[in-house]
């Protein structure tokens, strides 16, 4: 990871804005000469193959100082090649040249993880467009490999089945991440200048059902619409016009959610419906039913952690700030993404947080965990704790709520 | 060549058609930045901001770097002075460079400032020193306390106990040293 990505990624966005004219692409000027919505997918694909799209450097999600082998094991983990599959479910929209894709992978820590972008010539990625990769007109691949984006990755289940549901408010129809304009819906502070262009903006919602899934329906401009789930994971995808009252920012779940979806059915008749994007609480529907799906054994993992010893160590710098590093054993392995231990340290004589962090990366049992509190100007006694949390299976992060593993004290002078 | 192996006045010389090789120089030396400037500055949402303009007035003077003539490293370090005494003299980071490249302003995460934070505290101190390395003692020491802790001449000739006309010196021919062999940007 880069300290500053969001330097990192906005550099990358200028420079590619300044290149020179003479490589901006033909593209958008393509609108024009294939107006027919119903023909510009088949056309896309025609007019890459004639070498009219071409293909761009890859979108870089992140990279920097950390090994191959640690990212493996830590964070969300990577994805190996092997572990990658762009699915053939594809969904044409009149606004885009390409049509939308999904491809799903499983990471070195296991978890599960979903994205939707534009399909060329077998790949996912994004075009240059509208503001985007400073407007070449190129095909942009998205990594197929390597550390996944943070949006749409969820714990896979016991028997590594799975079952995830994404949405993505305000997506540009270049499919790219790397967004120059804001959703209308996102932030009431986002000045008229950084608003997208309605026309060219989606809201996104897809996923894996899995294999007993039926049907999804959907309501859009006032019409339901129903759909079946596609290959043996129960895919779905489907792409409308960008509307604040439906969707704002993104989100990641077991189930489906959004407003505009109502139903999902299932073999043996089960129908779980939804309400203004949420599974109605009538039904058992808030984890994938009419499948095997059972939730990772968290309740065991969390109770089989015993307490331990923790130190707590103050040091002192040059630079008249103090530092308090935590010390212990792990007492119970942390072999992937959805346990961690979560250290919080609290502020002299009030409950009050200074601040927390959590270790996010696999451990031996007995290993020796090291984290380090800078920067602490106040004196007092600082008090903490260590926890066993869990990554829960609708949130990406990692929780500070669990069994505790130990209290330590630190006195700063 | 692959850029992530690329040298780095390549990877400057690239920088004009991809801004994927500038993309690499930045990963290359972004930490070195950060900590030189977090150290100097001691403020995580300034050091983000001079390290904006830092590289932003890399990517503008891409053409003058000359390896022969020192590291990039060095040639870094010298504009992120620079722009730390801009700064200081102005009261505010100056955005020209930013502006020329129409980079917007930067929505910075608690999780970037607390990287940040971490990667001064853990390099700051050696960034520094390894760049006023290759200054005689004395300048070295008038330097460090006239830029790192931003000393009054009036200050640093008394702990010194010597004229304020000697430590103007001592600063002045050190920080052209550095100049000379970084190559800093006027």
């Amino acid at each position: 990871m880069t300290l500053i990505p969001e330097l990192e990624q906005e550099l990358t966005r200028a420079l590619a804005a300044a290149t020179p004219a003479s490589r901006l692409s033909r593209l958008h000027r393509l609108p024009m000469l294939v107006p027919v919505a119903a023909t510009l997918a088949g056309t896309a694909v025609a007019l890459a193959a004639a070498g009219v799209i071409h293909l761009g450097s890859p979108e870089r999600e992140s990279s920097g100082h950390r090994t191959a082998a640690a990212e493996a094991e830590s964070g969300l983990g990577t994805v190996s090649p092997a572990n990658s599959e762009l699915l053939a479910l594809r969904v044409n929209d009149p606004g885009s040249l390409l049509p939308w894709g999904l491809r799903v992978a499983r990471t070195s820590r296991g978890l599960g993880c979903i994205r939707a972008g534009l399909v060329l010539n077998g790949r996912l990625g994004a075009l240059g467009i509208d503001g985007d990769f400073g407007n070449d007109g190129f095909f942009h691949p998205f990594p197929a490999v390597g550390t996944p984006r943070l949006i749409g990755c969820v714990p896979l289940d016991t028997h590594g089945e799975l079952f995830i549901s994404a949405s993505e408010a305000d997506v540009p129809t270049s499919a790219s991440t790397l967004h120059r304009c804001s959703g209308a819906g996102a932030n009431g502070k986002v000045p008229a200048s950084a608003l997208c262009a309605g026309s060219n903006t989606r809201d996104i919602y897809y996923g894996l059902l899995g294999p007993r899934a039926t049907s999804l329906t959907y309501t859009s401009g006032g019409t339901a619409h129903t759909i079946i789930p596609q290959g043996p994971h129960g895919a779905y995808l489907i792409i409308l016009p960008a509307d604040p009252r439906d969707l704002n920012g993104v989100g990641t779940g077991l189930v489906p959610a959004g407003r505009p979806i109502t139903e999902v059915t299932y073999r043996g008749g089960l129908v779980c419906r939804f309400a203004g994007g949420n599974p109605d609480p009538r039904s058992d529907c808030s984890t994938p039913p009419g499948s095997n799906y059972t939730q990772p054994n968290l309740k065991r993992l969390l109770a089989a952690a015993p307490q331990t010893r923790i130190t707590a160590t103050v040091t002192h710098d040059r630079h008249s700030a103090w530092s308090v590093t935590v010390s212990f054993k792990a007492p119970v392995a942390i072999p992937n993404a959805l346990t961690a231990y979560a250290v919080e340290l609290h502020n002299p004589g009030t409950p009050r947080l200074w601040g927390a962090t959590d270790t996010d990366t696999n451990l031996d049992r007995g290993q020796r965990v090291s984290i380090t509190f800078s920067n602490l100007t106040r004196p007092g006694h600082y008090s903490g704790t260590v926890r066993l949390t869990h990554r829960p299976s609708e949130l990406l992060a990692l929780g500070f709520a669990g069994p505790l593993v130990g209290r330590f004290s630190a006195r700063i002078p | 060549m692959a850029l992530e192996s690329a040298p780095d006045d390549r990877l400057l010389e690239w920088s004009s058609s991809s801004p994927e090789a500038f993309a690499v120089f930045y990963r290359r030396h972004e930490r070195v930045v950060v900590a030189f400037l977090g150290r100097l500055s001691r403020d995580a949402e300034l050091t983000v901001d001079l390290t904006a303009e830092t590289f932003a007035r890399a990517y503008r003077a891409r053409a003058q770097f000359d390896p022969g003539r020192g590291s990039a490293r060095g040639w870094l370090l010298g504009i992120a002075r620079h722009v730390l005494a801009a700064s200081r003299e102005r009261g505010r980071v100056e955005t020209e460079a930013r502006e020329q490249l129409r980079m917007q302003t930067l929505r910075i995460s608690t999780e970037t400032l607390s990287a940040v934070e971490q990667a001064v505290v853990e390099d700051g101190d050696a960034v520094v020193e390894e760049w006023l390395s290759g200054l005689p003692e004395r300048e070295r020491d008038a330097v460090r306390r006239r830029v790192l802790e931003d000393a009054s001449y009036e200050q640093i000739a008394a702990e010194l106990d010597c004229s304020q006309a000697v430590v103007r010196q001592r600063v002045s021919r050190g920080l052209s040293r550095l100049r000379r062999t970084a190559m800093e940007e006027q």
